[in-house]
């Protein structure tokens, strides 16, 4: 069942095997996981739940209800914004199903230098395979690329570059575009559409509008977790308190981060919190002739492929189109005023590309004494070159798709109207808040490691102080993965149940 | 005498010092005493800015809708919307109503500052919401391109008044934006996804205070 704690009244104590805090991708991976194994779970979500006739697609509604902070998270300088789901169903509800695997020079990596064992990818194939037949991954095709996306693809081809289709969790879609603020009409394969219903069907119990704000431990063991119980806008109503076996975070690497910040819990090399990836990205807007309305069909069905090279320091971009609707627009265009609302009037003629980083750079995240979670993370002088050149190569590419300006979004913009100009781009100029820089996959900042003196969690997602406390989400991935990571998460999730279900006890 | 005993103590008064402290204890008081001034000077609040507000002062109000009307003026824009100043000032009062302490308190702290010290930026005295049209972009303008500190009061200003904007419907024609396709209450995508059988039920009659489980009741 649901609880919706919205609609409580009274606190609450619950008893259950495992308590799973978080309902994304790696939370109702792992809830559903354990709950088909026979495991009395409690999934806690700090956000609503939502039915598909509630995503109205208006911005105005949907960024305060299916983001966290109101869609306004940003590190603490205010220098990236941090986009992350809030609701059953986390960042899977308004991300845009983008299905790749954790490539396998990633993987190699991690045992290389983590000493991460158990992850090989020929260890993993066969989870990532369950994973995308449970989301019905499958790969797009012409037919489904919008305007937007077929002129990246036109420039791609036209500039002899590496480019593809991508895959994506997306059954009976009707390229309404609306991907970001929730699908309405019910067609991503997510966790809310099918693992939660799973889950649920298992005898999983998922109690929504609850935000979990210590895990409780006892003689060095995790015993549950206590928390409050909020209304639609996050103000607290009551308190609640889960005991459970094993407590599993999945709040996503931001949100577990600061659980262990916040719970006290030991943390002897001072590992929690720190290591955070994002892989940033910005706009490049090109402004074509032609009215494009880049916000109807598919956002991201395209992608390049010439600047991501998992073997190379000097080759970590990946391109990828990227389309907002007005509010995402207008907050991310240059200037104010006359001017601002001018380029707005070619809103309809605007094709964004957005370079994103694999990112070296390692950001931290912190809690301050009354609980506000701050994130850091400035540029390295490694991250602001690739950032320099996925600004230029993107640029590039809406020349070569025929764009007749390319808006470089700078706090004094970089017009582009041929290649000479490409040189105006350059990493110096990349200071914070020089450019408006977007992150949407958080990772790292609980990662797993053979070792406790360079990671949080051990390779099985074990905690590597607290017995019975796990985490499974992209807190764990010790590095940064280059791809969008949703698959790898919701593979994580079954990678951690797995082992979970493997320590607990049976009844006999 | 060795080299140790030469080296000047940490609170040892030296002239230099004494000098840098003065011109430095000068600038302070002079910036300082402009601020009050400022703060000080006469203000036209008009009658929707009393309110109600759950956080902002009447006074912050006028401030919010000042900055507002600047970073939105549409200019001459091709069929632009006007700013609904109460509908933007409504939003950063929600906005800061809802958001963490912390940052209630730093928003506050900003919009106070920007009035208060904006205007000394490009060398003007007075307060921000009293200055002429054009004398308000120039602050803005500095305030966007200046030092971290000033950005970061920039960005934050700019993008809950964008977000407060272009929400509304009545600035997506100028964009050759058609908005939603689904009309409210659409309920075409619940479908087969929806199964009474796990329906979410509310309220607290399913796990009362005693832990134990009652009969779920489909909503």
């Amino acid at each position: 069942m649901i609880v919706k704690g919205r609609s409580l009244t009274k606190a609450f104590h619950r008893r259950c095997d495992v308590v799973v805090v978080g309902t994304g991708a790696g939370g109702a991976m792992c809830a559903r996981q354990l709950a088909r194994a026979g495991r009395d779970v409690v999934a806690l979500e700090m956000g609503g739940f939502h039915r598909p006739s509630e995503f109205t697609q208006r911005e105005d509604e949907m960024l305060p209800m299916l983001f966290q902070e109101r869609a306004a998270r940003a590190t603490k300088d205010m220098s990236v914004t941090v986009l992350q789901g809030r609701g059953v169903g986390g960042s899977t509800v308004h991300n845009t199903n983008l299905c790749k695997r954790t490539p396998d020079a990633v993987l190699d990596e991690w045992a290389r230098r983590f000493g991460v064992s158990g992850w090989s990818p020929a260890e993993v194939a066969a989870d990532f395979a369950a994973t995308e037949k449970d989301l019905s991954v499958s790969v797009l095709g012409e037919a489904q690329l919008n305007a937007a996306n077929r002129i990246m693809k036109t420039g791609t081809e036209a500039l002899g570059w590496k480019g593809g289709f991508l895959s994506h969790n997306r059954v009976g879609c009707v390229g309404s575009g609306f991907c970001e603020l929730g699908c309405a009409f019910n067609a991503k394969q997510n966790a809310l559409k099918v693992l939660i219903p799973d889950g649920l069907a298992a005898g999983l119990d998922v109690y929504s509008d609850c935000e979990v704000t210590a895990v409780k431990v006892e003689r060095g063991r995790a015993v549950g977790v206590s928390g409050r119980y909020v209304d639609a806008d996050g103000l607290p109503l009551g308190e609640f308190e889960v005991s459970a076996d094993a407590v599993v975070l999945a709040g996503s690497a931001v949100g577990t981060a600061a659980l262990m910040l916040r719970s006290g819990l030991p943390d002897p090399h001072s590992e929690a919190g720190r290591h955070l990836h994002l892989h940033p990205g910005a706009p490049v807007a090109g402004v074509y002739d032609e009215p494009v309305l880049g916000w109807k069909g598919i956002p991201q069905s395209w992608e390049v492929m010439e600047f991501l090279d998992f073997e190379r320091d000097d080759k970590r971009v990946w391109i990828v189109g990227n389309f907002a609707h007005p509010i995402g627009t207008a907050t991310n265009l240059p200037g104010f005023g006359p001017e601002h609302a001018r380029l707005m009037g070619e809103y309809a003629h605007l094709v964004v590309f957005t370079p994103m980083l694999h990112d070296r750079t390692e950001g931290r995240v912190t809690v301050t004494r009354r609980g506000r979670i701050q994130l850091q993370y400035t540029l390295s002088a490694g991250d602001r070159e690739q950032m320099a050149l996925g600004l230029r190569e993107s640029a590039r590419l809406h020349l070569a798709a025929g764009a007749k300006r390319v808006v470089v979004p700078f706090v004094e913009p970089v017009e582009v109207t041929s290649e000479r100009d490409l040189g105006l781009i350059t990493a110096e100029r990349l200071g914070p808040l020089e450019l408006p820089v977007l992150a949407v996959h958080p990772m790292s900042a609980a990662r797993m490691s053979g070792s406790a003196k360079d990671g949080v969690v051990r390779p099985d997602g074990r905690h590597h102080q607290v017995e019975n406390l796990y985490a499974a989400d992209g807190g764990l991935f010790p590095t940064s993965i280059g791809v969008p990571p949703q698959i790898s998460i919701y593979t994580a999730g079954r990678i951690v149940a797995r082992h979970v279900d493997a320590a607990l006890p049976r009844a006999s | 005498m060795s080299g140790a005993a030469r080296e000047p103590s940490s609170v040892a008064i030296t002239r230099r010092r004494l000098l840098r402290w003065g011109v430095g204890g000068t600038l302070l008081l002079g910036v300082g005493s402009l601020v009050w001034r400022a703060r000080r000077a006469p203000l036209a609040e008009p009658a929707w800015a009393a309110g109600p507000w759950k956080v902002l002062s009447r006074v912050e109000a006028v401030i919010v809708a000042a900055v507002a009307a600047r970073l939105l003026d549409p200019g001459d824009a091709e069929n632009a919307a006007a700013p609904d100043l109460l509908a933007v000032t409504r939003f950063f009062d929600r906005f800061l109503h809802l958001a963490h302490p912390e940052v209630r308190r730093d928003l506050r702290a900003l919009l106070g500052a920007f009035d208060g010290v904006g205007p000394l930026s490009v060398g003007l005295p007075g307060r921000f919401v009293n200055l002429p049209l054009d004398e308000q972009a120039r602050v803005l303008v500095r305030w966007e391109r200046g030092p971290h500190p000033m950005r970061m009061g920039f960005t934050a200003l700019k993008q809950l008044s964008f977000m407060a904007h272009y929400g509304r419907d009545a600035t997506w024609p100028a964009l050759g934006y058609d908005g939603p396709i689904v009309p409210r209450g659409y309920a075409g995508g619940e479908g087969a996804w929806f199964d009474p059988a796990w329906a979410a039920a509310d309220g607290d009659d399913l796990v009362g205070a005693d832990g134990r489980r009652r009969k779920a009741s489909a909503t």
